[in-house]
């Protein structure tokens, strides 16, 4: 069997590590995340699963896959680029919360306290990556026709927007007109997954095994070796915000 | 004897304020959701009449600081109506922009987890700063207690000042916005704040009759600082197009060339500070000419608030991002709906009731020596 192929599927790896960082002390564990634009092939698989995940409502969305064209006719090129949370080491949205609804967590993670917030935006307008959303509190069926009967009637279809957001451990109820409605939302990581062993759902769902996760204070993680890849970049590195999140270009 | 008031105005700020009844319930009901903002376009037209009011709220700050730190004294009989004029911008501008929250109910958290790094913390503090010491103003000169209104005119000029810089500082922290983001625009909307305000108070002098000789001295301020102001923000246009980065460059072309250059162009530009500036010379035995290009110059003030906050908004954070994910909320066009309409004409018809019935109710405030009834 040749050396240069994979002998498991670096999912296998990364749980076997996210077991290792979960033993460890959480103050000594720093998130990070890294997407292969090469193995990326844009099926969007990560941003539904997210959405389906969180239970995001309409327009609101964590990890959108922008698709991008590169060079000139003839020598033209496309290649994807999802975007989840930077989770920045020194992020700008922080920094603006005139009520720390907003703050890094020890692992590094940046998250909202949605019973604070008070809905001002702020913090969307301060990213420099849009990676944030306003929850404006819009329902997947609010234009959906009733059909007695049938599967695909409102009601029906509303028991998926029943289901409880399970953000950040807590029962946030059924969408209605309480919390997250109103307030800035944004990628976690998944920290409710992880609270519970799995990996995010963006990186379980990836069937190119694109997107890597885990510790990057663990030199033996996968995480770590590809960050120190000469590939690694980051988005906007101009802006100083320091992001978790790496490329492989 | 008391004042007239003049009906076609009074009837024209209750259609305002049913109108803002409308808003009102809207927010109540949608909260953000009335509104056709989005996360790409997070402010609009809440923001923009907030700005608006904020800075008609700075004839205060301006009519103390030339009265008592520059020795204006004819200028001290507009002390009231410039308090009065500052008190009822705030309580517009306070509403513009509790509407626009999208859980206006958890404001007390400004004061319970108030985070220090924020420059809304601080706009926070200094928009109830200078709304005390307004009240306080205000007080002083309805009860004629002129010790108390010396002393509260002093304590609104650092106040005053701290606040229109940290609504500029609000935005030049915003580096993922280029068009905002910079040392200039802290000043700008210092400059800005003393332009309208002062021109609301030499446009309500002579309206409500309070001192004209005071209105044609304010005229003169007012053209000063318009030339101050319109050379900041040349300066403010100029680096950003200099800078020649990408996302700033398209968004200075939308704010020139885009689906709302009419309000920087038309309305900004040529009403509020072109006409001004031709008219304003022509004012000095004219305090009714002086009045109408300081009204040109607050409807200008409309349109470059626009230009200013939403145009930086139109241009993606990643190339591509608005294309990556469709839903209305994720667009870089923004509209206003029905009800932010509303409660932008409702704000403003609470403002013109304020200001219509203000002789009536505020004799105090508005002076003792109403001139002659006929326009000059």
């Amino acid at each position: 069997m040749s050396g240069s192929l994979p002998t498991e599927d670096p999912l296998v790896r990364m749980y076997r590590e996210l077991k290792r960082a979960s033993a460890k002390d959480k103050a000594q564990v720093k998130w990070a995340m890294v997407i292969d634009q090469a193995k990326c092939i844009g099926c969007h698989a990560c941003a539904v699963a997210c959405a389906s995940e969180n239970r995001l409502g309409p327009g609101v969305v964590y990890r959108p896959v922008i698709e991008q064209e590169t060079g000139t006719y003839p020598n033209v090129g496309r290649r994807f680029l999802p975007r989840p949370c930077m989770q920045c080491e020194n992020p700008p949205c922080v920094a603006v919360c005139p009520v720390t609804a907003t703050y890094k967590n020890a692992q590094g993670v940046t998250v909202m306290d949605y019973t604070r917030c008070i809905g001002c935006r702020y913090c969307i307008a301060a990213c420099p990556y849009g990676a944030r959303c306003a929850d404006f509190g819009g329902f997947y069926t609010s234009r959906t026709a009733e059909s007695p009967g049938q599967v695909q009637g409102r009601y029906a279809a509303r028991a998926y927007e029943k289901q409880n957001a399970p953000e950040y451990g807590r029962n946030w109820g059924e969408r209605g007109k309480g919390s997250p409605i109103g307030n800035a939302r944004k990628c976690h990581f998944c920290l409710h997954r992880l609270a519970v062993g799995q990996l995010p759902s963006c990186v379980t769902s990836c069937v190119g095994r694109a997107t890597i996760f885990g510790d990057r204070n663990d030199p033996a993680s996968l995480v770590s070796e590809l960050i120190g890849s000469p590939r690694a970049t980051t988005l906007k590195p101009e802006l100083g915000t320091r992001p978790a999140v790496f490329y492989l270009a | 004897m008391k004042a007239s008031v003049n009906k076609p105005l009074l009837y024209l700020s209750c259609i305002g304020l049913a109108a803002l009844a409308y808003g009102v319930v809207d927010v109540i009901i949608h909260r953000a959701g009335g509104t056709n903002l989005g996360s790409y376009v997070p402010w609009g037209m809440g923001v923009v009449m907030y700005l608006l009011f904020v800075g008609f709220s700075a004839g205060g700050l301006l009519v103390s600081a030339l009265t008592e730190l520059f020795g204006y004294r004819q200028l001290k009989p507009l002390g009231g109506l410039a308090t009065y004029a500052a008190l009822v911008a705030e309580v517009c501008a306070g509403i513009a922009i509790a509407s626009d929250l999208g859980r206006y109910e958890r404001m007390f958290n400004f004061v319970l987890s108030p985070s220090l790094t924020s420059p809304m913390f601080w706009m926070f503090v200094f928009f109830g700063g200078v709304l005390v010491v307004s009240l306080l103003k205000a007080l002083a000169f309805a009860r004629g207690d002129e010790g108390q209104a010396v002393l509260w005119s002093w304590v609104t000029i650092p106040v005053g000042l701290c606040f229109y810089f940290t609504n500029g500082f609000f935005f030049s922290v915003l580096t993922g916005h280029g068009l905002w983001s910079g040392p200039v625009v802290p000043l700008l909307f210092v400059a800005a704040a003393l332009v309208c305000g002062v021109a609301l108070v030499c446009s309500l002098a002579w309206w409500s009759r309070t001192d004209w000789d005071a209105a044609v001295l304010l005229s003169g301020v007012v053209l000063r600082l318009l030339v101050v102001f319109a050379i900041l923000e040349g300066v403010w246009l100029w680096i950003n197009w200099q800078g020649g980065r990408v996302e700033t460059t398209a968004a200075l072309a939308n704010l020139a060339a885009g689906p709302g250059a009419w309000a920087f162009w038309g309305l900004h530009v040529v009403a509020g500070v072109v006409l001004p500036l031709i008219l304003l010379p022509q004012c000095r035995n004219n305090p009714a000419l002086a009045a109408w290009a300081c009204l040109f110059i607050l409807a200008g003030f409309a349109g470059a608030r626009w230009a200013f906050v939403v145009p930086a908004q139109s241009v993606a954070m990643l190339p591509g991002l608005e294309t990556a994910w469709q839903h209305p909320r994720l667009l870089l066009t923004y509209l206003p709906s029905l009800a932010e309409w509303c409660m932008a004409a409702g704000v403003s018809g609470l403002a013109l009731f304020g200001f219509v019935m203000g002789p009536r109710l505020f004799p105090g405030l508005y002076g003792t020596t109403p001139q002659p009834s006929q326009a000059r």
